[in-house]
C-alpha cells in the first residue's frame, strides 16, 4: 500500500515538472472522523503537490455520496481555504454507506476528485434481525426526525401505513417522523417488520431542553441553598432527566417542585458567586447568582423554647441558638400568637430572651418565634417549635348596660354578655344596685351568671333612681357601670325609617344634653321580650349611626329609639319604626266580605296583622274578574288604612273580587269573594206577584158582578121552564119518565189479545154491581141511561185503547200499567137500533176523547168534553121531565148538546157541584177528571185491581 | 382449595403445600396481568413474537424426576426469575424514574410474592430431609449472570424485559402445577399413614 502511494507521488511530481503549473493537483483525504450519535462526518485533507512558485490559496469542492449506487446527496463549494470540513447527515449514518471526496479549485482550474472515502453503513452486513436507527435518540418537541429500518437480506420492509417511508438503499428504508409530541417516561417505540418473521425497533424520547431561570441563593451560615424556577418541564425522566450542578458540585437534596427547585451545598467562604448548570440530552443552561451572601442570611429556627414566667397580661420566653455565629449578630425576632397575631419585631444582638406584654388574661396561647438579621435583613428564618401557655385570670371589664322602663314602678336593667376578651376569666355572677338619687334607699341584688337582665321594682316612682351593675369573677369585680332610670315616655310619636343592606342608617339632630353621646336601642315591634332588645352607644358629637345586627330579619318591623346620654337618666329623643328589608305581606286581608247594594257592591275587610304585614302596607289592589275568570279591572286603593271599597254600577252577572295588600316589595296574597248580581230573577218575581194580584182582583170583580147580575143572567141563560100541561091521558103510562138510575159499577176487564186490551163490563163469575142510589159509594161512576128500562140494560163495554201488544205485555208484566183511554163504546142495543140516540151515543166513538187534549181533531170546537155530560147524567134531573116528541124526541138530542149541558152545570151548580164533589168522591173524581182532561186519567182504582195479571 | 385447607391442620405439611399452591396460582395471575400492563405501556402488539429460547433454563441429567426433585428445580428457576425481575426493576427505574402507575404497583407486588413463594418452597424442601436433590450441574443450574443485549439499545432491553415477564408467567404456572402435584401426593401419603396407624391401634 505504501509503495503504491509512493508511486502515485512520483508520477504526479513527474507530470508536474513536465507540464508546468497549469493544472491542479488532487487533494488527499487525510482523515475522516465519524460521530455516529451526532450523525456527523468530519473530513480533513491536504493539498496535492504544488509548484513552489504557486503561492495562491486553493479552494475546494466536496461531495457526499450515499448508498451503494453513490448518489450525490451533498455538494458544497468551500469558500475558504480550510482543509477540514464537517457535515451532519439528515439520516443516521448507520442507515447506508456514505462516501466523501474532495477536489481543489483555483480560478478556472479544477482538479480531479479525490478517491472517495467510504463510511460503510449497516445495510451491507447481514444480520439476522431487523435494525432500526438511530437508537435511544432524544429529540426536541416538534422536531422532524429521520429513522431508518434495515431489513434482513432478501426481504422487503413492511410496516404501518401511517409511516412516511422512502427506500434509500437496497435494504434500508427511511422513515420520517414529523411534529413529535412529548413522549411518555418510557419513550416512544418505533417498530419495523419485514416479510420475514424478524422484527426490530428503536426507542426514542421527545422532550425539551432545560429553561431554568431566576437563580437566588441564601445561606444560614452553614450551607448555601439556592432556588430557581423551572417554567417548563422537560418531559424527560430517568437518566435523561436534567442534571444540576452548583459551583461544580452535584446538587444534593434536589427538590423538584412544580415550578420551583432548590438545591443546597455546604458554604465555602471563598466562593463569591454561585453558578448553577442545568443539563439534559437536549441542551444545558447556566445561571449565575452574584449577590453577597452576607446579605442573604436566612436564620435557622430558635431551639429549646421555654416559657419562664406567666402573668395575666405578660409572659417571658427564652430560647437557644444552634449556630454560634447568630449570637453575635444583631437580630430581629417576631412572635406568632395563635396563628394570626404577630408581635414584634424585637431587636437585640443575639436575641434569646423576650418579654411578651399586652396579653389577654385567662387565655390560651400558641406561640412560635422566628428571627432574621437586623442588619441587611433578607428574610425571616424558620419558625421555632410550638409552645402553649395560658395567662392568669384578671378582673372583668366594665359591663355595657342599658335600661328599659317597663311600667311606672318597674324597670328592666340589661347588660351585654362579656366576651372572653372582656371577662378575663369565668364570670361567676353579677351585682345589681338600685339607689335613689336622694340616697334614701339602696338595694343590692345578686344575679346569677346566666342572666343578662334584671327586673327592678322602683318603689317611689317620683324619685330619680340610679342603677349600678358589676360583673364578678375569681379575680374580683369589674368597674361599676351606672345608669339613671329614665322617665316613661309621654309622646308615642313614631316616624318611619327604611332599612338598606340589612341595616338602618339613622341620623338625628344634635342635642346639647348629650354629654356622653347617644344610645340607640331597637327591638321587634310586634313582639319583644328581654332578650330581643339591643342597643349601641354612639359617642358625643356624632349624630348618625348605622345600626347593624345579626338578629335583623327581613320582613320584621323594628322599633328604634334614640336617647341622649347624660349624667342623669337617658332621655328619649326620637322613636322610629322600620324594616331592614320589606317583603310582600305574608297573609291576605282578613274577613273579606261582599255586600251588594243594587248595582253597587261594597267590599269590606280587616287589616293584615302587624306581624304578617312584612312591610308598610301602602295600599290595596282590588282585582275584578268575571265568571270566566277573566280579569276585568284592577283598582288601586292607595289609602293603607282603607278597609272598605265600593264598586259602583256593576252590570248584571257574576263577579269574583280579589283584594291584595301591597308593600314596597309588592303585593301579597289575595283574599277572594264572589257575588252574582241577578236582577232578572228579581223582576220576574215582581211581575209574577203583580200578575197574580191582578188576576185575583179580576176574579173578585167578576164574582161581584156575577152576583149582582145573577137574576138577569138567570133570565138570560136559565129562564124558568114552564111546567108542562099534562093532558088527561097523561096518566097513562105511555111514556116512562126519566129517572135517575145509577150506573152500576162496571168492572173493567182488560183482556190482552192481539187486538189489544179489552175491558169488559161484568160477566160470568165477575162482580156485578146492582144499581146503587147511594152516591157516597167510593169510586163509583154513575151515568144516565135513557134507554134503560128495568133490568134490560146490557152491559156496556169500554174499549180502552191500550198500547200495542208488545208494549202492553211489557207494561203489564212488571210495572204499573199505562193505559190510554181512547173511547167508550156502547154495544148495539135495541134502543139504539130504534134510532133513539142515547147518552152513550153522545159519549161514543168519535166525540168522546177525554185523554186527548182539548184540541181534538175530530171534535167540533164548540163541543164540550164528554165529562160534563156525565155530570149531567148524574145531577140534572129536571131535564128528565122534558117532553120529548116521538118524532124528534130523543133524549140524545137534548143531552147530546154539550154546550147546553156545560153552561148549565157551570152556572147553576157551581157551588153545589163543588159541594157535591166534596161529598161524592166519584163526582169529585169526575171533577178532577174534568179539570185534568188533558192529562191521562186513571181515576178508577178498580181498574188496576181487576187487572188480570193482578189476579 | 378451601376443602384442602380445611382438611389440613395449620402448620402441617399439607397446610404448607396448600398455601404454596394458592400463592403460586395467585402469582401466576399477577404475572399474566403484569405482562398485559407492560404491553399496554410499551404499545407492543398483543401477540409480539419473540425468541423462543428460555432465559431461565435448567439442566436436568435424569429425565424421570420425582415431584420433590421437580420442586427443587422449580425453586432454582424461581430464584433466577426473582433475580431477573429485580434487575428489570432496576433498569426500568434507571430508564424512566420511579413510576407510580398500576404497572409499577403490580410489578413490585410480583416481586414480593415471588420472594414469599421462594421462601415457602424452600421450607417445603427443608422439611423433606429424604428428598433426593438432583446433583447440581455446575455449568447449568447455577444462577447465571444477567445478560442483556445492549447493542440494540433501549428497545432491545424492552424486548428482553418482555421475555423476562413471559418467563415469570411460565415458571409461576409451572410452580402452581408442580406444587399442586406435591400437595396431592402428600395428602395421599398422610391418608395412608393415618389408615395404617388406625389399623395398628385396632
Amino acid at each position: 500500500m505504501t509503495s503504491w502511494h509512493l508511486c502515485v507521488v512520483v508520477v504526479v511530481l513527474t507530470v508536474q515538472e513536465n507540464r508546468g503549473q497549469n493544472w491542479l493537483p488532487v487533494p488527499q483525504v487525510v482523515n475522516v472522523v465519524t460521530e455516529w450519535k451526532e450523525q456527523r462526518i468530519s473530513v480533513t485533507w491536504a493539498d496535492g503537490l504544488l509548484s513552489p512558485n504557486f503561492t495562491e490559496k486553493l479552494l475546494f469542492d466536496i461531495e457526499i455520496l450515499q448508498d451503494e449506487w453513490n448518489h450525490v446527496v451533498h455538494h458544497e463549494k468551500l469558500k475558504s481555504g480550510d482543509h477540514s470540513w464537517s457535515w451532519t447527515s439528515p439520516i443516521p449514518l448507520e442507515c447506508t454507506s456514505h462516501s466523501v471526496r474532495v477536489r481543489s479549485r483555483h480560478q478556472q482550474l479544477i482538479s480531479q476528485w479525490s478517491i472517495p472515502h467510504t463510511i460503510p453503513g449497516n445495510d451491507i452486513s447481514s444480520p439476522k434481525t431487523i435494525q432500526v436507527y438511530p437508537k435511544d435518540r432524544v429529540v426536541h418537541v416538534g422536531s422532524i426526525t429521520v429513522f431508518c429500518c434495515i431489513v434482513t437480506e432478501g426481504h422487503e420492509r413492511i410496516g404501518g401505513a401511517d409511516m412516511n417511508v422512502t427506500r434509500i438503499s437496497n435494504r434500508s428504508y427511511e422513515i420520517v417522523k414529523h411534529n413529535l409530541t412529548p413522549s411518555p417516561s418510557a419513550g416512544y417505540n418505533l417498530k419495523c417488520t419485514d416479510t420475514s418473521t424478524a422484527s426490530g425497533g428503536t426507542t426514542f424520547w421527545v422532550g425539551y431542553s432545560p429553561n431554568d431561570q431566576e437563580l437566588v441563593c441564601e445561606t444560614d451560615l452553614v450551607s448555601v441553598e439556592c432556588h430557581w424556577s423551572r417554567p417548563r418541564n422537560t418531559e424527560l425522566f430517568g437518566r435523561r432527566e436534567t442534571q444540576y450542578t452548583l459551583n461544580g458540585r452535584k446538587c444534593k437534596d434536589l427538590n423538584h417542585g412544580k415550578q420551583l427547585c432548590k438545591c443546597s451545598i455546604s458554604l465555602d467562604q471563598g466562593e463569591k458567586y454561585r453558578n448553577l448548570t442545568a443539563r439534559n440530552p437536549l441542551g444545558s443552561v447556566e445561571l449565575m447568582d452574584r449577590e453577597d451572601l452576607n446579605r442573604r442570611i436566612r436564620m435557622q429556627a430558635p431551639l429549646n423554647m421555654t416559657i419562664s414566667e406567666v402573668h395575666a397580661r405578660n409572659v417571658t420566653i427564652q430560647w437557644n441558638w444552634k449556630v454560634e455565629a447568630y449570637k453575635t449578630l444583631p437580630l430581629m425576632c417576631r412572635v406568632q400568637l395563635n396563628h394570626s397575631d404577630h408581635k414584634g419585631p424585637y431587636n437585640n444582638t443575639g436575641l434569646s430572651l423576650l418579654l411578651l406584654t399586652d396579653l389577654q388574661p385567662d387565655r390560651s396561647y400558641r406561640l412560635q418565634v422566628c428571627c432574621g438579621t437586623d442588619q441587611h435583613f433578607w428574610e425571616w428564618g424558620s419558625w421555632s417549635s410550638v409552645k402553649f401557655f395560658q395567662t392568669k385570670v384578671d378582673r372583668p371589664d366594665a359591663l355595657d348596660i342599658w335600661i328599659q322602663r317597663t311600667s311606672v314602678h318597674k324597670t328592666l336593667i340589661m347588660w351585654k354578655c362579656l366576651s372572653a376578651n372582656d371577662s378575663h376569666g369565668q364570670i361567676r355572677g353579677y351585682n345589681v344596685t338600685l339607689e335613689s338619687s336622694m340616697g334614701s334607699k339602696k338595694q343590692w341584688f345578686n344575679v346569677s351568671r346566666d342572666k343578662l337582665s334584671f327586673l327592678l321594682e322602683l318603689g317611689d316612682s317620683s324619685e330619680d333612681h340610679v342603677i349600678t351593675v358589676t360583673a364578678l369573677n375569681s379575680a374580683g369585680s369589674s368597674p361599676p357601670s351606672t345608669i339613671g332610670v329614665p322617665r316613661l315616655p309621654t309622646d308615642n310619636a313614631c316616624s318611619e325609617v327604611s332599612g338598606s343592606n340589612g341595616s338602618f342608617d339613622l341620623s338625628w339632630p344634635a342635642s346639647a344634653n348629650a354629654s356622653c353621646g347617644y344610645i340607640v336601642d331597637w327591638r321587634p315591634t310586634h313582639s319583644w321580650h328581654n332578650g330581643t332588645v339591643e342597643w349601641v352607644k354612639v359617642p358625643a358629637g356624632i349624630t348618625r349611626s348605622r345600626i347593624v345586627s345579626g338578629n335583623f330579619k327581613a320582613g320584621v318591623r323594628y322599633s328604634l329609639s334614640i336617647y341622649t346620654c347624660s349624667q342623669g337618666a337617658p332621655e328619649l329623643m326620637e322613636k322610629k319604626e322600620g324594616y331592614v328589608k320589606e317583603m310582600v305581606p305574608a297573609q291576605s286581608v282578613q274577613k273579606l266580605q261582599i255586600n251588594p247594594s243594587g248595582p253597587d257592591v261594597l267590599l269590606h275587610w280587616d287589616r293584615i296583622p302587624l306581624e304578617s304585614q312584612q312591610g308598610f302596607v301602602r295600599g290595596y289592589f282590588v282585582y275584578k274578574y268575571d265568571t270566566s275568570s277573566r280579569l276585568i279591572s284592577i283598582e288601586n286603593i292607595t289609602d293603607p288604612d282603607a278597609t272598605t271599597h265600593t264598586l259602583r254600577n256593576l252590570p248584571h252577572g257574576s263577579y269574583k273580587f280579589i283584594v291584595k295588600a301591597y308593600t314596597s316589595a309588592g303585593e301579597g296574597l289575595g283574599a277572594t269573594a264572589s257575588i252574582k248580581l241577578d236582577p232578572e230573577s228579581y223582576g220576574l218575581i215582581v211581575v209574577t206577584l203583580i200578575a197574580l194580584g191582578s188576576m185575583a182582583c179580576l176574579f173578585f170583580f167578576i164574582t161581584i158582578i156575577c152576583y149582582q147580575k145573577r137574576k138577569w143572567m138567570k133570565e138570560k141563560i136559565y129562564p124558568e121552564i114552564p111546567k108542562p100541561k099534562l093532558p088527561e091521558w097523561s096518566a097513562l103510562p105511555v111514556w116512562q119518565t126519566l129517572d135517575l138510575i145509577q150506573c152500576p159499577y162496571d168492572r173493567i176487564i182488560i183482556v190482552e189479545s192481539e187486538e189489544g186490551l179489552l175491558e169488559q163490563w161484568g160477566g160470568e163469575g165477575e162482580r156485578h154491581y146492582t144499581p146503587d142510589t147511594d152516591s157516597s159509594g167510593p169510586h163509583e161512576l154513575r151515568c144516565y141511561d135513557p134507554v134503560m128500562s128495568g133490568g134490560s140494560q146490557r152491559p156496556r163495554t169500554l174499549v180502552w185503547s191500550a198500547p200495542s201488544s208488545q208494549d202492553s205485555s211489557g207494561s203489564l208484566g212488571s210495572r204499573p200499567t199505562e193505559v190510554t183511554y181512547t173511547g167508550v163504546q156502547t154495544p148495539p142495543t135495541p134502543a139504539v137500533s130504534s134510532g133513539l140516540p142515547s147518552p152513550q151515543d153522545a159519549l161514543s166513538s168519535e166525540d168522546y176523547r177525554p185523554q186527548i187534549s182539548a184540541t181534538f181533531p175530530m171534535q167540533p170546537q164548540s163541543a164540550p168534553s164528554n165529562l160534563p155530560l156525565l155530570q149531567v147524567c148524574l145531577e140534572y134531573q129536571p131535564h128528565s121531565q122534558h117532553s120529548l116528541s116521538p118524532e124528534t124526541g130523543s133524549l140524545g138530542g137534548s143531552l147530546g148538546n154539550p154546550t147546553y149541558v156545560n153552561s148549565f152545570t157551570f152556572l147553576l151548580n157551581n157551588t153545589a157541584s163543588e159541594k157535591s164533589q166534596e161529598e161524592d168522591p166519584s163526582s169529585s173524581s169526575l171533577a178532577r177528571f174534568n179539570n185534568r182532561h188533558q192529562q191521562p186519567f186513571y181515576c178508577n182504582p178498580t181498574y188496576h185491581s181487576t187487572h188480570p195479571t193482578d189476579g | 382449595m378451601a376443602g384442602e385447607q380445611q382438611s389440613s391442620r395449620p402448620g402441617s405439611g399439607r397446610s404448607r403445600t396448600g398455601k404454596a399452591v394458592s400463592l403460586a396460582r395467585l402469582l401466576h395471575r399477577d404475572c399474566t396481568r403484569l405482562l398485559e400492563l407492560y404491553k399496554e405501556k410499551e404499545s407492543l402488539p398483543s401477540e409480539h413474537s419473540l425468541e423462543m429460547d428460555r432465559i431461565v433454563s435448567l439442566c436436568v441429567s435424569s429425565p424421570n424426576l420425582s415431584t420433590d426433585e421437580r420442586v427443587w428445580l422449580l425453586h432454582s428457576a424461581l430464584r433466577q426469575c426473582l433475580g431477573l425481575l429485580e434487575y428489570v426493576i432496576g433498569r426500568e427505574e434507571e430508564l424512566e424514574g420511579e413510576g407510580e402507575g398500576e404497572y409499577e404497583s403490580v410489578r413490585n407486588s410480583v416481586r414480593d410474592r415471588l420472594g414469599h413463594l421462594l421462601h415457602t418452597t424452600r421450607v417445603l424442601l427443608k422439611n423433606e430431609e429424604e428428598t433426593n436433590v438432583p446433583a447440581p450441574d455446575p455449568d447449568c443450574n447455577k444462577v447465571k449472570e444477567v445478560e442483556v443485549d445492549e447493542g440494540d439499545g433501549t428497545f432491545g432491553v424492552k424486548l428482553w424485559i418482555y421475555r423476562v415477564l413471559q418467563e415469570l408467567i411460565h415458571w409461576t404456572h409451572s410452580a402452581s402445577e408442580t406444587l399442586h402435584t406435591l400437595h396431592s401426593e402428600r395428602e395421599r401419603e398422610q391418608e395412608v399413614g393415618d389408615s395404617e396407624s388406625e389399623g395398628a391401634e385396632i
